[in-house]
Formats: C-alpha cells, sequence, structure tokens
C-alpha cells in the first residue's frame, strides 16, 4: 500500500485527455485524497497525497478510468459543449 | 485494407512482449501489431494516422468497465494504450485482450467510415422527413381543402338558413 504521506502522480497528456475531464474526475474523487491539478502545456498533472486507505492501490486506476470516460463523453457531445 | 492487425499468429518477442504478424504478402511495417506484456498490465502502441481519435476513443470505452485504460503520447502521431484488467490478470488474459482492443479498433474504424459515407443520405432523409409532405400530411390538406369547398360552395336549392334572421319574417 502507498504511504500516506508520499506524494502520487498522475500526467494526463493534453491533447488526448481533456482538462475539463480531469478536473471534473479530482472533484468527483475530492474526498477520497488531497488533490493538486497543474496544468502544463503538455499534460495536466494531478498530484494526491494522503488517500483514503480503502481505496489507495487503486485511486490512480479509477482516477485515470473516470478522466478517460468524461474525455470521451465531452468528446462526443455537441462542439458547443465545454472541452 | 493495409493496416489490419490480422490476429494469425502469436510469435514471442523478447520476453514480456508480444507481437501478431502480418498475414503472407502484407508489408509488416504497415500491419504489425506488437504489444508488451508485464504481469499485470498491457501496453502497445496505436498510430493516429491509421486509427482515428474517434476509434481508440470508440474501443477505450468499451474497455473502461473491465479494464483500467490510460492513454498516453509517447511519440508525435502515436497514442499509447495501457489495459489493466480489473480481475483475474494473468499472461493469456493480457494478450486476449490485447487482440480483443485490435479487433475493437477495426469494428471502431469502419463504424466512422461508414458515417462518414452515409452522412448525406442521412442528411437527406432527415430533411424528407421533416420539411417535405407526407402522405399524412397530404391527407390532412386534402380535408381542408374540400371544407374551404364546402363552406364557399352555392347554395341554389336554398336549403342553408342564416342564422342571425329569423326565417319567420
Amino acid at each position: 500500500m502507498p504511504d500516506p504521506s508520499t506524494a502520487s502522480q498522475l500526467d494526463f497528456s493534453a491533447d488526448i485527455y481533456s482538462p475539463v475531464a480531469v478536473e471534473r474526475a479530482v472533484a468527483v474523487f475530492g474526498d477520497l485524497a488531497k488533490f493538486t491539478v497543474s496544468h502544463g502545456e503538455a499534460a495536466v498533472s494531478v498530484t494526491w497525497t494522503e488517500p483514503d486507505a480503502d481505496v489507495a492501490d487503486v485511486l490512480a486506476d479509477e482516477l485515470a478510468n473516470y478522466a478517460l470516460n468524461e474525455t470521451i463523453l465531452l468528446h462526443r457531445a455537441p462542439s458547443t459543449t465545454l472541452r | 485494407m493495409s493496416n489490419e492487425a490480422a490476429v494469425a499468429e502469436t510469435t514471442e518477442a523478447p520476453k514480456s512482449a508480444g507481437a501478431v504478424e502480418a498475414p503472407a504478402g502484407v508489408s509488416a511495417e504497415t500491419a504489425e501489431f506488437t504489444f508488451e506484456l508485464s504481469s499485470t498490465e498491457v501496453i502497445f502502441p496505436l498510430d493516429e494516422s491509421i486509427y482515428p481519435r474517434d476509434a481508440i476513443f470508440g474501443a477505450a470505452y468499451l474497455f473502461i468497465d473491465r479494464c483500467y485504460v490510460f492513454l498516453t503520447r509517447p511519440a508525435d502521431g502515436q497514442v499509447g494504450v495501457r489495459l489493466r484488467p480489473k480481475g483475474e490478470r494473468s499472461e493469456a488474459i493480457l494478450e486476449a485482450l490485447a487482440g480483443e482492443f485490435a479487433n475493437e479498433l477495426l469494428n471502431q474504424l469502419l463504424r466512422t467510415r461508414i458515417a462518414e459515407s452515409t452522412t448525406k443520405i442521412r442528411e437527406f432523409y432527415m430533411q424528407r422527413a421533416f420539411f417535405e409532405n407526407t402522405p399524412s400530411h397530404s391527407t390532412i390538406d386534402a380535408l381542408l381543402a374540400e371544407l374551404d369547398e364546402e363552406e364557399l360552395a352555392d347554395d341554389p336549392l336554398e336549403i342553408s338558413v342564416p342564422w342571425e334572421e329569423d326565417p319567420s319574417a
């Protein structure tokens, strides 16, 4: 199990993942760890510490899945939708 | 189609890597589908010039319920796909997942191309359905016209009596 005090990071490629989708994923998972999001030119980086012990093992994978799901839904949405 | 990742024979490439060779007579450069295996995940690159973003997203969407899917950008024009099953993980399962994903990519690619090639005809049908006279509209129009004609028709037998006037007067 990851050390709660150690920061974990996931870099989402900015031209694949929608920044809005990543932000939404972080908002949904916000209660499960302390997150910070930084928007770079090539990637949106999500860093977190103190993950909930019950979900620490799968937090990164679930977060990535949620972000991808939201990205795909936004990609398919009408062009007027915020991406 | 030259870009088909035909799932024919699997050859063991270097340890923890797999490859599906092209059928005889097809350039391996365009048809080879390679993937890297570890104990928990399978990773493979996709060429975006062959598989457009819609196809990759379409295939990924179908795997989200049973895999953790993560997409990366290993190089320009390439999308890296990492599949990590949520349930049981074994080499056979991971190899099968990679093959299924490749098949689904082709399926999505075909759907995209059919959708593109039939855009005009679908628009035509929609336009016709919404904006042109359908048989039911024609019937209603004919009935309305008939009513108008009846109201304007002459009354040679003088049967109709205006209600405003007193008939005994």
